[in-house]
């Protein structure tokens, strides 16, 4: 089990502080419900919240409105995306592989499309808990993709492409995932987990 | 013998608190609170872009704070029309909260922090903010601390924490309402109506500034339940 820490909580470490803390009269204050990482520095990994936005991040985008001008897409951030309908052509509910080409100081993002996806089905995780879905060097992402034979596409915003039959089963990992990222050892309990669905099957 | 008072308890004693966290599964964070006869909920959605663009400060984030009480909660039926007092409440309270929440880092947007008051029974403005800080932590905004709330005052002669209704209507009763950050006591919110000496409004804002750090411990243990342990 990790630590827990709670907003307004003081970090008493001589560790340099990064991501999630604030700095008040010299004291480190945390900013976040959530989880306190001691590596190089100080970070606070927030349970909840949006996606923040980050130049040359690969996400996934959902069209969920169009206008005479552009498609505004669902991406798990705080603003929707747009693509122009000049160098697009797309029908509601596409699902595209996009690249964050740029962000600004009010966290628009200007889209590049890589490619768009298709036989699949999306899902939403917690934008905060993709890390630990994709695992040290693409482990855990590795064993859930060899153990239900499907495969799948993370978009760093929180939107999950899966191609395969085991749509279902990816889900309830998925919620494990989401529930249990604060316990060590995730990736063996992820595969005994993986093992036990299998021989019910 | 220690006086008590007419519902049984102490002098400085709250009424039972009872929080619990993601009760609303489509908004962005959560809570239900009981806190004694007072029962609400909180859903906070955001942040978003706010719309009309014209209404958004491009240097920092707005809280959209908004009190409503159900036409059931009190005896008496209540006109579901926002009143005077539900715009008032939601003004303090909103305001009490944007100072606690990092508004900064999110210029050009709106945090939309909804409040139903299913049951009252005096104090549901602190516990609408007692309530709104744990949902605001639990969408995983950031926050300088959690806020908390508690009422104080007087009622028959005595100075009491967490009034109940009756006392509230005591002849030379005293309501005052009151909110800080428990790690830097930093005052946020303070209202009263009714006539107290020096000395007795310095007793109760002690009595008040302890009572928060008994409530933050509540919310913490409230927090803390998100994080499920894993059996086996």
């Amino acid at each position: 089990m990790k630590e827990i820490i709670f907003p307004g909580d003081i970090i008493n470490e001589n560790l340099k502080p990064g991501f999630g803390t604030y700095k008040k009269d010299g004291k480190v204050y945390s900013k976040y419900l959530g989880i306190l990482y001691k590596d190089e520095g100080i970070k606070v990994i927030p349970i909840n919240g949006k996606y923040i936005p980050k130049e040359s991040d690969n996400i996934i985008g959902i069209v969920l409105e169009e206008d005479n001008f552009v498609y505004l897409l669902d991406i798990n951030s705080y603003k929707q995306g747009v693509l122009f309908k000049r160098a697009n052509n797309a029908k509601l509910y596409d699902v595209y592989l996009m690249r964050v080409n740029s962000v600004n100081e009010i966290r628009d993002v200007e889209l590049e499309v890589i490619s768009k996806l298709a036989n699949g089905e999306a899902v939403k995780v917690n934008p905060k808990k993709v890390a630990r879905l994709i695992g040290k060097n693409k482990s855990m992402q590795t064993l859930i993709e060899t153990k239900t034979n499907t495969k799948i596409i993370i978009g760093l915003n929180g939107i999950v492409y899966v191609i395969g039959n085991d749509v279902e089963k990816i889900k309830e990992i998925i919620k494990f995932i989401e529930d249990y990222s604060h316990e060590d050892n995730l990736t063996n309990k992820v595969s005994e987990i993986l093992d036990k669905m299998n021989v019910k099957k | 013998m220690v006086k008590k008072r007419v519902d049984g308890r102490e002098m400085n004693e709250l009424r039972p608190i009872k929080i619990t966290p993601s009760v609303v599964e489509r908004a962005d964070g959560s809570a239900y609170l009981e806190w004694g006869q007072n029962k609400m909920i909180v859903a906070v959605y955001g942040p978003k872009e706010l719309l009309p663009k014209h209404l958004a400060n491009s240097q920092r984030g707005k809280i959209n704070f908004i009190y409503r009480m159900a036409p059931f909660s009190v005896p008496e039926r209540k006109n579901p029309k926002p009143g005077r007092r539900d715009i008032e409440i939601s003004k303090v309270v909103g305001e009490a909260l944007s100072y606690a929440v990092l508004l900064e880092e999110f210029p050009g947007m709106v945090i939309d922090v909804y409040v139903q008051i299913l049951d009252s029974n005096a104090g549901t403005r602190v516990a609408a903010l007692t309530a709104a800080s744990v949902a605001l932590a639990d969408a995983g905004i950031p926050m300088k601390d959690l806020v908390t709330a508690v009422a104080v005052g007087k009622a028959n002669g005595n100075i009491i924490a967490d009034l109940n209704k009756n006392e509230e209507d005591a002849d030379d009763a005293v309501d005052m309402a009151f909110a800080m950050l428990p790690g830097s006591e930093e005052i946020v919110l303070l209202q009263a109506d009714g006539i107290l000496s020096e000395d007795e409004f310095d007793k109760a804002i002690k009595i008040a500034k302890e009572k928060c750090q008994e409530v933050r411990k509540l919310q913490i243990e409230a927090l803390k339940s998100k994080f499920k342990a894993l059996k086996g």
